[in-house]
């Protein structure tokens, strides 16, 4: 079969390209033929024949969405038997057999667009123009794809309630990044986040957290756009003259996230070990080195982390405005759904801290639940959907 | 008038000046805080009517983008719906056959027959040819050869004018042109998309056609579907109903391309005879007509140059070279041929 993979070229390679690599190894390995349907981000200042660059560049976002979607659906799927789009706004590429492994809308047109109005990332009125226009445009789109594959139960309801979607649509949840080679071993001493440092990933609340719970050892891994601001959240909470309970959001991940030049010099001492990016035998480690592990973002599409912790069998922190995240944990049964502040994660982890029995306990139903989200189903759901379109 | 009148007088002009100069202070001071004033508000005025620009610039690539993409969506339905009206006509007659209708009143069953191979090959070039967005865009460039029949300068006439993306192209330029069709279903989508496709023979409605009376005529993979004698015919047809200075455009497979010639070409069955380039540009010499040859569509696909083990610094170029040019040549040759003007 020819199978055609419509995708958003991004030198980030983040966990949803790493799903979507993983299914096309497995149209490989069985023989498809796979062709690539590519565009991507740019600056743009001249998408559908308009030529207005200082608009394009005070709102690149919208222009360079505005400019994918007019490369996707200038491009000729017809040569192939199923098409497979990804990422926003692949499903822009026309194919009568389209297949949507539809893991986020765009999404600050979508849920996230009132954060990042109060985060002052863009102004309201042309925001909402924009917002107009992609959502119009969208749903004449998502119309079009023959089925859906959303990635957690949270995106299959975003695409019931904005796009109206709902008998076209399957969830398909993916298997965990990373394996542990062993059986997990008992829980070990440090709090783990493993987390990109962008907006909305809040690992904001996560050295917050770590403050209330000082000299208790956290591990922050990953890296991000945010992550100085994140160093300057930890150094300005770790203050002696600070109450911490004064933060509020607008403070720790509500912003636009520009350090001050100088708080680096201000760092001090820290609880939190900033990891940056690691390799996947550091990895294992710090799954098997941690007491759990905490997943602080907001409305998260779907959380590699989260799965992993459940493989590593390790009890799961999450918010409850976490999105998919909160389908990995039932609270209290294999860890816990807080509110979104530094303080009721701190008092979360405190709980397990001082009963290591039940964060022993916890990692086991961690450790069971994951066989929920398996690769094996995830692949299994996929080739049946190709092949359900390509009869 | 005495000296102290005098004095007194002056003391009182100067008084009065005085008056007149604050006055006139105010006076300009108040202009001026009107002036700044008027300047701040048309100040605000062009910051509010660029911020209104910058607004209806975010709504001109909105609607452009839902208008290309609804275009899109629209055009491939109504292809689906025109093969999907065909296919039902077909069954309609089989099934009305079959309950023993008086077949006298209906399409036979070789017209029913007809037209489900006209249904499968359209569906056939829909799946090979390429899709109506790709055809118009590689049909496009011949646009420059007939553009000099815009405004009324002369009719192009395209025959096997298929889906009528050429048709399309020439309409949204502004020059006049019609269709040859044999294919019912193919005229039936080109009149639901407002083309004029007439659903005639190319050698009659030729042969039909006063001489000198067209300004173009426009065959794009055509040729391949007839006998030589047939094409050599054609041609002489064209160039006697080709105005002086007419342009025949010819588009069809290149055999000099291997895959093309051994292989391709048989993909579709209702392919006759390949054209050598050179004969046919032999054949429109012979006739008197100016000739431009063009190579089209080299696929993407040629060998990248290799090295030879155990030979640094060598590589099979040559070889590769000449293997890239029999296999990975053009696929298609275009013939853009001039009829001589008249010599007064």
């Amino acid at each position: 079969m020819r199978i055609g993979i419509a995708r958003v070229e991004s030198a980030d390679a983040g966990g949803f390209e790493r799903v979507i690599d993983r299914l096309v190894g497995l149209l490989r390995r069985r023989g498809d033929e796979v062709v690539d349907f590519g565009a991507r981000f740019a600056p743009a200042e001249s998408p559908f024949g308009t030529n207005v660059p200082e608009i394009a560049r005070s709102k690149s976002h919208f222009f360079q969405y505005a400019s994918l979607i007019e490369a996707f659906n200038g491009l000729d799927a017809s040569g192939v038997d199923v098409l497979v789009s990804c990422h926003p706004p692949s499903f822009a590429v026309h194919h009568d057999r389209h297949l949507s492994v539809f893991m986020h809308h765009q999404r600050s047109f979508y849920d996230v667009m009132d954060l990042w109005r109060a985060a002052g990332v863009e102004d309201e009125a042309g925001n909402n123009r924009a917002l107009d226009a992609v959502r119009a445009v969208d749903q004449v789109l998502l119309d079009g794809v023959s089925l859906f594959l959303a990635g957690s139960q949270e995106v299959a309801q975003r695409l019931n309630r904005y796009n109206g979607l709902r008998e076209n649509v399957q969830v398909l949840q993916c298997g965990p990044g990373l394996l542990p080679e062993d059986r997990p071993g008992p829980p070990g001493d440090r709090i783990l986040c493993v987390s990109r440092q962008t907006f909305l990933k809040r690992t904001e609340l996560f050295v917050q957290a770590m403050r209330y719970l000082d000299p208790v050892p956290g591990v922050l891994v990953g890296t991000g756009d945010r992550a100085d601001w994140v160093r300057h959240i930890d150094a300005s909470c770790g203050r002696m003259d600070v109450d911490l309970d004064s933060y509020t959001p607008t403070d720790l991940w509500l912003n636009t996230g520009r350090a001050p030049s100088t708080s680096r010099m201000q760092e001090g001492r820290s609880s939190v070990h900033f990891a940056g990016r690691i390799d996947d035998v550091q990895l294992r480690r710090a799954y098997a080195d941690a007491l759990c592990v905490v997943a602080p973002a907001f409305g998260e599409d779907y959380g590699l982390t989260g799965v992993e912790a459940l493989t590593f069998g390790r009890p799961l922190i999450v918010c409850k405005d976490g999105g998919a995240l909160t389908e990995f944990v039932v609270d209290g049964e294999n860890g816990f759904v807080v509110e979104p502040t530094g303080r009721a994660i701190a008092d979360a982890v405190r709980v397990l801290l001082d009963d290591r029995s039940l964060a022993t306990g916890m990692g086991a139903s961690s450790l069971a639940r994951s066989e929920q989200f398996s690769w094996a189903a995830a692949e299994s759901l996929f080739l049946k959907a190709v092949a359900d379109l390509a009869a | 008038m005495s000296i102290r009148d005098l004095a007194k007088r002056s003391a009182t002009l100067r008084r009065l000046a005085s008056l007149g100069s604050s006055r006139a202070q105010a006076g300009v001071d108040q202009l001026g805080q009107y002036t700044e004033r008027a300047l701040q508000d048309l100040r605000n005025e062009v910051s509010r009517l660029e911020n209104e620009i910058r607004l209806l610039q975010i709504d001109t690539v909105g609607l452009r983008s839902l208008a290309t993409v609804v275009n899109t969506r629209y055009d491939s339905l109504r292809t689906d719906l025109a093969l999907e009206r065909a296919r039902l006509k077909t069954l309609l007659t089989d099934e009305r056959t079959a309950v023993g209708e008086d077949i006298n009143t209906l399409p036979s069953m070789a017209e029913a027959t007809g037209r489900e191979e006209e249904v499968l090959y359209l569906a056939f070039e829909e799946q090979f040819r390429g899709s109506r967005n790709l055809v118009r865009d590689l049909v496009g460039v011949y646009l420059e050869d007939v553009r000099h029949l815009q405004a009324g300068g002369g009719v192009v006439v395209d025959v096997g004018s298929g889906r009528g993306e050429w048709l399309e192209v020439l309409q949204d330029n502004g020059i006049a042109a019609y269709g040859l069709e044999t294919n019912a279903v193919a005229v039936e989508m080109a009149h639901s998309r407002g083309l004029d496709v007439r659903a005639e023979d190319a050698f009659s409605h030729l042969r039909d056609l006063p001489a000198a009376s067209v300004g173009a005529v426009t065959a794009f993979h055509v040729l391949e579907h007839m006998d030589s004698l047939a094409q050599r015919r054609f041609v002489e047809e064209v160039l006697r109903v080709l105005v002086p200075g007419g342009t025949l455009i010819i588009e069809t497979p290149n055999p000099a391309n291997v895959r093309v010639g051994s292989f391709d070409f048989h993909l579709d069955p209702t392919h006759v005879r390949p054209v050598h380039h050179l004969y046919l540009k032999f054949v429109l010499t012979y006739l008197g007509m100016a000739v431009d040859v063009r190579f089209l569509h080299p696929p993407n696909d040629a060998l990248p140059k290799v090295g030879i083990p155990g030979k640094p610094g060598e590589d099979l170029g040559q070889v590769l070279d000449r293997l890239n040019e029999l296999l990975y040549g053009p696929r298609d040759f275009a013939i853009v041929a001039t009829k001589a003007a008249e010599v007064s």
